[in-house]
């Protein structure tokens, strides 16, 4: 099950390198067919790192130095369940969000866990949320966890859920300011165990 | 979002993160993650199937009392529009499965 050990940073800049070089010396770099490409993680990796770059030019990349663990300390049918997205989804009476990655908006809404339905926006321009559009519950399952939580399967419901930006270039600012500030609220609402979802 | 899900489990809440881009989950290095053999934008299934959703929603939740290492990223057996798979199942439950990592 573990995911396998990490490349030391050095390595891993250096295999990027390489595929910088391979990717400049290729005519049709972007190109190509994924069958052309190994499985290998640290390719695809490497692949997406030099996309990155190549789009946004503010992009950063950035991974936890140190690895926080709180499993959980009782069964989830006495568990206070949240839910997160970065699709950029929010409610349609909230501001929207910036959709240009390079101004990294790390604003955040909270999502009250009533919310319908219909009473969703999702500002995203990287990925098809067109069945998001019409079913809220493929990216951010709020109808689907109260279910769980009316049968028993799930100790309840946090009273507020959280919509997020996902394209973002530099993460300073959610890495420092908005996730601290989201932790807090989420302890103060006495959450147990939040499931994260991208768009 | 695995450096905000970090955050999260810093505080010392449980997390469990849905992933598409299983390399990018591993670099950020999330505590714990689920790789979901879904589309963008489909982290929970095909629009208008409840009891679809409720099934994957179900598996991730439980994920955390399974998964014992942290970084592990377990792979979900849901297929986009294909039949039902085995569920993921508690310590002491019989049946389910799910299969190794990345």
């Amino acid at each position: 099950m573990p995911a396998g050990p990490l490349l030391p940073l050095p390595e891993l800049e250096a295999r990027i390198e390489r595929w910088i070089a391979l990717e400049a010396a290729s005519e049709e770099a972007f190109g190509l067919p994924p069958e052309e490409f190994s499985d290998d993680r640290e390719e695809k990796f490497a692949r997406w790192v030099v996309m990155a770059a190549s789009v946004h030019p503010r992009f950063r990349f950035v991974r936890n130095e140190t690895v926080h663990w709180s499993p959980p300390e009782q069964p989830l049918a006495a568990s206070r369940v949240a839910l997160l997205s970065t699709g950029g989804i929010r409610l349609r009476s909230q501001a929207p969000y910036e959709v240009d990655c390079e101004l990294a908006d790390a604003s955040w809404n909270a999502i009250p866990r009533e919310a319908g339905p219909g009473d969703f926006a999702i500002d995203h321009e990287h990925y098809n949320h067109a069945d998001a559009d019409r079913d809220v519950n493929c990216m951010l399952p709020v109808e689907r966890l109260r279910e769980l939580a009316a049968t028993g399967e799930v100790g309840g419901v946090a009273p507020r859920h959280v919509g997020l930006m996902g394209c973002i270039s530099d993460p300073s600012e959610l890495l420092h300011g908005t996730a601290p500030r989201l932790a807090e609220m989420l302890l103060a609402d006495g959450v147990d165990l939040v499931l994260l979802t991208p768009g | 979002m695995g450096l905000i899900q970090n955050v999260i489990e810093g505080a010392g809440i449980t997390t469990i993160s849905a992933t598409m881009k299983p390399e990018i989950t591993h670099y950020v290095r999330a505590p714990r993650a689920a790789r979901m053999r879904l589309p963008q934008g489909n982290p929970l299934g095909e629009a208008g199937r409840a009891e679809q959703q409720r099934v994957i929603l179900g598996d991730l939740l439980r994920l955390p009392w399974v998964i014992t290492e942290p970084e592990s990223i377990v792979t979900l057996p849901h297929r986009w529009r294909r039949e039902a798979r085995p569920s993921v199942r508690l310590p002491g439950e019989t049946g389910g499965e799910v299969t190794a990592a990345l």
